[in-house]
């Protein structure tokens, strides 16, 4: 008995290791298990592996902030299934995944395909996401386009905020003061726009002719940017809007005052030399106005076209009978202005391309950058530098300047974020979308380079114009100096004014310019011509 | 007769000539007087109509200032330009 107990055992385990012994190699080469298996028999019941979903893969890793593999995987995953809905959602977590990684252009296309094309849940998602996009980047057309079709009821604070101001923004550009308004006071409760929004309110109320309104605006905005720098853009814009809205008050004095507060090295003190030498000269201070412009026809601002200034000195001069002096205007005038306007004329009379619109901005632009770095050559280019730089100034160029340039920096953090062969499908798509913005950028700057051209041609003719006037009265003016040399004291009275030994008396010092400047004097120059009318 | 009108014309132009020497010493004898300058004051140049409200000015019929300058009312295009310095962005 006992025997045969032992057999039995032994029959069982042999059995079990055979068993065992078929199962590993079966698991090592499944197809030869499988035509070893008799024909209909039944399949072993096995537990299948777990088989990863991709989008969970990639979801995990936006959650736990991997966004740049998440990016990856998303991508992959809309280029991969035909299933719309999970293409729709992967292209939102992509778009989301590169807004994170402030990859804003590329963000926006996929976004953009998402509320064209998504379910109602999904276009709400990537509308609010494409709102914050559109605002990084400040481009007009996507902008335009995400506030025209999101909904900020149910966006947070600073999201509806900053929807808010841009949407303000783009109702005062159509001339819808009264909606605008509104929509900027509601602005100003965000902390993100509250500056913008009243800088934006005091320059609506200018544009309405409401001046007297204009002043709190500007007043609070000052009194916020007071902690910043004494050369803070921000600060120094506070200030002149003081000074403009007094001055558009014809508050002359209050006007003066407020322009006299840009420091000398800031960047706005050019601009505050030229309007305060127009509220001088409005409040009839002819001598104290003609002191800035000598500062602004100094050599040190050789580079910059004011053709305004310089009709305004010549004005000021004929209203002083400075008729020697006016001679010198217009001769500086012929010399700078009359050729650039011819060479203007010229180059508008090829009809140039947008293309060719933009290599002139973009000769200025690269010009402006040597300039301030301080570099003395300048690209060559069939219009003067001079001319050319004031076209930077103008707030839409400004603005699309900004937004190319941050297209091109896109590029590189691209490449950078996106490296090896893993990527190369994302990078591609990116690298595609974003040369394909730089060119439409490209044709939009050029062509308002031609539209700014164009207008910069009729006011450059408008102020050709008043120069021939003052030319004409000029000549009158000297008419009746010649009348006036025929008499014995006039000559007294020319030896009175090349006598400057009264200006030592009072403890001023003299240098006679002999063309030459230097640094420190900049808005020290002081205008010592008498008035000669009779 | 024509003898007579140019010997006194001769006489008469002598007779000036002679008043004018006489007159310029006095002329040369005065002290100078001291100009006091100063330059916060715009006491320097004065206008020849010094209004506060120059189109005042321009209404003086000598002039034609009106059709000359267009006189700048507002600087809106230059404070347009300032709200690129104010975004919005982050």
């Amino acid at each position: 008995m006992k025997h045969l107990i032992f057999i039995l055992i032994a029959v069982f385990l042999l059995s079990c290791e055979s068993e065992a012994q078929n199962a590993r190699n079966n698991s090592r080469n499944p197809a030869q298990a499988r035509s070893k298996a008799k024909p209909g028999a039944k399949p072993v019941a096995r537990k299948a592996p777990v088989k990863k979903d991709p989008f969970q893969a990639a979801f995990n890793l936006y959650k736990n902030k991997q966004y740049s593999p998440a990016a990856t995987g998303f991508f992959e995953l809309s280029r991969s299934t035909f299933d719309a809905d999970l293409r729709n959602k992967s292209k939102l977590y992509l778009g989301m995944s590169l807004y994170r990684l402030k990859i804003y252009q590329t963000a926006a296309i996929t976004l953009m395909e998402v509320a064209s094309q998504g379910s109602p849940a999904q276009k709400k998602m990537a509308l609010d996401y494409l709102v914050a996009t559109a605002n990084q980047l400040n481009e007009p057309s996507l902008l335009s386009y995400s506030l025209k079709n999101a909904d900020s009821s149910s966006m947070s604070e600073t999201a509806k905020g900053v929807f808010e101001f841009r949407k303000a923004d783009a109702l005062a550009d159509e001339g819808k003061f009264a909606e605008a308004k509104a929509l900027y006071i509601q602005s100003t409760r965000s902390p993100q726009t509250e500056k913008s929004a009243l800088y934006s309110l005091g320059l609506l109320a200018l544009k309405e002719k409401n001046p007297a309104a204009a002043i709190p605006f500007f007043e609070q905005l000052h009194e916020k940017t007071q902690p910043e720098g004494i050369l803070s853009m921000q600060r120094g814009l506070a200030v002149m809007g003081l000074a403009r809205s007094y001055y558009q008050a014809k508050d002359w004095d209050k006007a003066a005052l407020y322009y006299r507060m840009i420091p000398k090295d800031h960047s706005l003190y050019r601009q505050s030399l030229f309007e305060l030498s127009w509220a001088l000269f409005r409040s009839a201070k002819f001598r104290s106005a003609m002191s800035p412009l000598q500062t602004l026809h100094s050599p040190f601002y050789e580079n910059f076209y004011q053709p305004e200034s310089l009709m305004l000195r010549g004005v000021i001069l004929l209203f002083i009978c400075r008729n020697d002096e006016i001679e010198k205007i217009l001769e500086n005038y012929n010399n700078t202005y009359a050729p650039a306007t011819k060479q203007v004329d010229d180059f508008l009379a090829k009809n140039p391309s947008p293309i060719q619109g933009f290599q002139i901005l973009n000769k200025a632009y690269r010009g402006l950058q040597r300039v301030q770095k301080g570099l003395t050559s300048i690209p060559k280019s069939e219009l003067p530098f001079f001319l050319t730089r004031s076209l930077l100034d103008e707030h839409n160029i400004k603005r699309l300047i900004d937004y190319f340039d941050n297209v091109m920096a896109e590029g590189q953090v691209v490449n950078k974020t996106f490296r090896g062969p893993r990527n190369a499908g994302l990078r591609k798509f990116a690298i595609e979308g974003l040369n394909a913005r730089l060119q439409t950028t490209r044709e939009k700057l050029g062509k308002m380079t031609i539209d700014l051209l164009t207008d910069k041609q009729k006011e450059m003719k408008d102020i050709s114009g008043q120069m021939d006037f003052l030319k004409y009265e000029n000549l009158g003016g000297k008419r009746d100096q010649l009348k006036k040399k025929m008499s014995v004291n006039h000559v007294e009275n020319e030896k009175e004014k090349l006598d400057r030994s009264y200006l030592v008396q009072n403890g001023f010092r003299v240098w006679p310019f002999e063309g030459e400047y230097w640094r420190d004097e900049i808005g020290n120059y002081q205008y010592a011509g008498e008035n000669n009318c009779e | 007769m024509n003898k007579i009108i140019l010997a006194t014309i001769i006489l008469f132009s002598t007779f000036a000539a002679t008043a004018q020497e006489a007159s310029a010493p006095k002329a040369d004898n005065k002290p100078k007087k001291k100009v006091s300058v100063s330059f916060e004051n715009n006491e320097l140049v004065d206008g020849s109509n010094p209004n506060p409200e120059v189109e005042f000015i321009f209404e003086r019929a000598n002039f034609n200032y009106k059709k000359l300058i267009r006189l700048r009312e507002h600087f809106i295009p230059e404070a347009n330009s300032g709200r690129e310095g104010f975004g919005a962005r982050e």
